[in-house]
């Protein structure tokens, strides 16, 4: 997926969905990458901040980045993942 | 084509592993030592330098320790040439032990194709230049036995403040007057009036042996250290010229293993006796040469600390004759050339620190100018270039001063008794149960982390601070294994991490908000520059698919994980894992433990254990209605 004009294109991928539907997205490099968490978030009907988004290869990415950065960083091959909050008491003991 | 020798080359390192499968020749000198049967291959280093073999010999003449030596070459590559390679080391070891010692030993040649077959040649004599095949190569399995067993250190600092004087008129001389005075210090380590006392290091508080006082005049200059002859055991007369290293030797072995740390260490101690004895009574007297006009005076401060290796047969007196002064010596002039050219300037701050890194057999030593800091530019070269000489990895510091062997510590084998002055425990895995999967591979965290829990520090976050405390744990682990100097954050400060790099609003801060695997990568980059990875899951009952991508974890990167999910988290320091039978465990650090830092207790109530995916009752670890995600610091490449 190439950038061209002063925008670039991501391919994000939902990997809640066992179907593994994607979408494309076009954001301005300049753009922060926090737009295309907010874009996929909501085409996926899925809350942003219970979201983030990972590569391919499972490295995570600092939303605090322009999407022309992550672009060249990272490539536009991405996934969209639910955030984990954790934090109970009532845990398992020993085994 | 070559005719063949009778004799054996032994292994004691792995050449192949070093063989990376690129393309570009390469060069590599075998280290060996005259206390092991000849031919015996301790070490390989790749040779940086391919033309200036002077360089090479500055490099690592007191890189090596006195005690292992260059004993052949190693050619890689496709025209890889056996008698060039021989002819390199035998070069080397004349720039190194001088003309007499680089032809008199049989040296190794050794090839490898492209293919990576080893093939070896032994060149018997500098004057000749046969070489004969060797057949016979043995790869020895116990190597750190077979060069500890028989083997000790030797070690001997020497802080000296030379003093330099130099006519005013004429500055540039106080280079001259700089080299003679070095000159004075090494002959002065030769004369007969030199002391030399040494001394166990002292180890445990067992009883040790009294200390031993060498006298310069009775060292033999030219002992031959590859022949050491058997002494005859001492009667009555306790000679302290004939006694063996091995005086020193504290019968403690049992399990402690060989190894660099463990050796037997004798302590030298270098004394000047001013008063020889006169059979006359005399005045004290002052001499004193006058100066031709006005001098200055220039305090130049030097810093020696030489290591070598001795059998434990060998007579303390040639350890110090041949091991010790000659270590010294090289020092000093390695430490004339850094400092000719800025002597009336600043002086580098120069140091030499001893380091025994992983999978190396012998202990090395190394300069390092403190001057700039650790961090500094130059500092890193150096120290990537070791790296690179040594065949060590560039994702883990391993010669930085903090890695440096301590000579100065009493030895014991406790956990986290040591250093950094924390009172929390560390590797609280160790000594576990066994996890009860049969058959099973193991593969755990690499390295040191300290355990954070609930309710440490006197902080009240039970209930919701347990991805805190798991970021703690891993923060921890890259400050102990020396990527990091800076505190453990506290879980405010993790929370202004957050908040800074935007991920929060500033209300968040003091706030008792759960954060997940996200937010830990968020702060482990802000912080530490670490990378993560994550995996993410859509049911707990999907882990145990996982554990050959977790074992991977735990046998490239070796750092803790953290597992986020179902309102838990969760530090993952290994897995248990049978390929066939597709059973697995996972070895847990719950950081939910709310008593106190007691091993017994943490162990026996499970705090850290090994958790089967589904137990004997049949309740599953891992909620198969819950997501999960697994948080993989990555090692940033550095050294």
């Amino acid at each position: 997926m190439a950038g061209g004009g002063g925008k670039v294109s991501f391919k994000v991928i939902l990997t809640s969905d066992p179907k593994l539907p994607f979408k494309v997205f076009s954001v301005p490099e300049a753009a922060p990458f926090t737009a295309v968490l907010k874009f996929a978030a909501e085409e996926f009907k899925v809350p942003p901040q219970t979201s983030a988004i990972i590569t391919n290869d499972g490295v995570g990415i600092n939303p605090q980045q322009s999407a022309g950065n992550v672009f060249l960083k990272h490539g536009s091959e991405l996934r969209l993942i639910p955030r984990d909050r954790v934090g109970a008491s009532c845990m398992l003991r020993g085994v | 084509m070559a005719a063949h020798s009778n004799r054996r080359v032994t292994l004691l390192c792995r050449p192949t592993k070093h063989l990376s499968s690129g393309s570009d020749p390469k060069a590599y000198w075998l280290v060996g030592s005259p206390f092991l049967p000849p031919l015996t291959v301790a070490s390989l280093l790749l040779r940086l330098s391919s033309d200036d073999l002077h360089k090479e010999s500055v490099e690592l003449r007191t890189l090596i320790p006195k005690g292992f030596e260059v004993i052949g070459a190693l050619a890689y590559g496709a025209d890889a040439d056996a008698q060039a390679a021989v002819y390199a080391a035998r070069r080397l070891r004349k720039l190194l032990y001088g003309e007499e010692e680089g032809d008199n030993r049989p040296v190794i040649g050794a090839v490898a194709a492209g293919s990576g077959e080893l093939k070896f040649f032994v060149s018997e004599s500098g004057k000749s230049n046969s070489l004969e095949e060797v057949d016979s190569v043995v790869e020895e399995e116990h190597s750190e036995k077979y060069v500890w067993e028989n083997g000790c250190l030797v070690r001997c600092e020497l802080p000296i403040k030379l003093p330099v004087y130099y006519p005013l008129k004429n500055t540039s001389d106080v280079e001259k007057a700089f080299v003679r005075a070095i000159e004075a210090v090494v002959a002065k380590l030769r004369d007969s009036q030199a002391v030399y006392m040494l001394e166990a290091l002292n180890k445990t508080s067992m009883d040790l042996p009294a200390p031993i006082v060498i006298r310069g005049g009775h060292l033999d200059f030219r002992a031959d250290l590859s022949n050491i002859w058997p002494l005859a055991e001492g009667g009555d007369n306790f000679d302290v010229n004939s006694l063996p290293c091995s005086y020193f030797s504290v019968i403690s072995k049992g399990s402690s293993g060989f190894s660099v740390e463990n050796a037997d260490t004798i302590q030298v101690s270098v004394l000047f006796n001013s008063l020889g004895p006169s059979s006359a009574s005399a005045v004290p007297v002052a001499e004193y040469i006058p100066a031709q006009d006005e001098a200055r005076l220039l305090v130049v401060d030097i810093k020696l600390d030489v290591l070598c290796y001795a059998s434990k047969k060998l007579p303390l007196r040639h350890a110090v004759s041949r091991l010790i002064i000659p270590g010294l010596a090289d020092q000093l002039n390695a430490l004339q050339n850094s400092m000719l050219p800025n002597l009336l300037g600043q002086h580098p701050q120069i140091k030499p620190y001893h380091f025994s890194p992983p999978h190396v057999l012998h202990p090395i030593t190394v300069f390092y100018e403190l001057s700039f800091g650790e961090t500094e530019m130059k500092q890193v070269e150096v120290r990537r270039s070791l790296h690179t000489r040594l065949g060590l990895p560039f994702d883990r510091p391993l010669l930085r001063i903090a890695n440096a062997l301590d000579f100065s510590k009493l030895k014991n084998g406790g956990l986290g008794s040591q250093q950094k002055g924390s009172t929390l425990l560390r590797d609280v895995h160790i000594g576990i149960p066994n996890s009860g999967v049969s058959g099973g591979s193991v593969s755990l965290v690499q390295g040191s982390y300290e355990y954070f829990h609930y309710l440490q520090d006197g902080f009240n976050d039970s209930g919701w601070g347990c991805a805190y405390r798991s970021l703690q744990t891993i923060i921890s682990w890259f400050r102990l294994q020396n990527y990091s100097s800076i505190e453990v954050p506290s879980h405010r400060e993790i929370q202004q991490s957050l908040v800074e790099i935007g991920d929060k609003d500033p209300s968040f801060v003091g706030t008792r908000d759960w954060i997940g695997a996200i937010e830990l990568s968020f702060v482990l980059d802000k912080l530490l520059g670490v990378t993560c990875k994550v995996i993410n899951v859509r049911s707990g009952a999907e882990l145990p698919e996982k554990c050959r991508e977790l074992a991977l974890h735990f046998e490239t990167q070796g750092t803790p994980i953290m597992i986020g999910g179902g309102v838990l988290a969760y530090t993952l320091l290994g897995v248990d894992y049978n390929e066939a039978s597709g059973d697995c465990a996972f070895l847990i650090l719950d950081p939910h433990y709310t008593g106190t830092d007691d091993l017994k207790k943490i162990v026996n109530g499970g705090w850290c254990g090994w958790k089967k995916a589904v137990d004997s009752k049949g309740k599953n670890f891992f909620l198969h209605d819950k997501f999960y995600n697994l948080l993989l610091p990555q090692r940033p490449n550095m050294v």
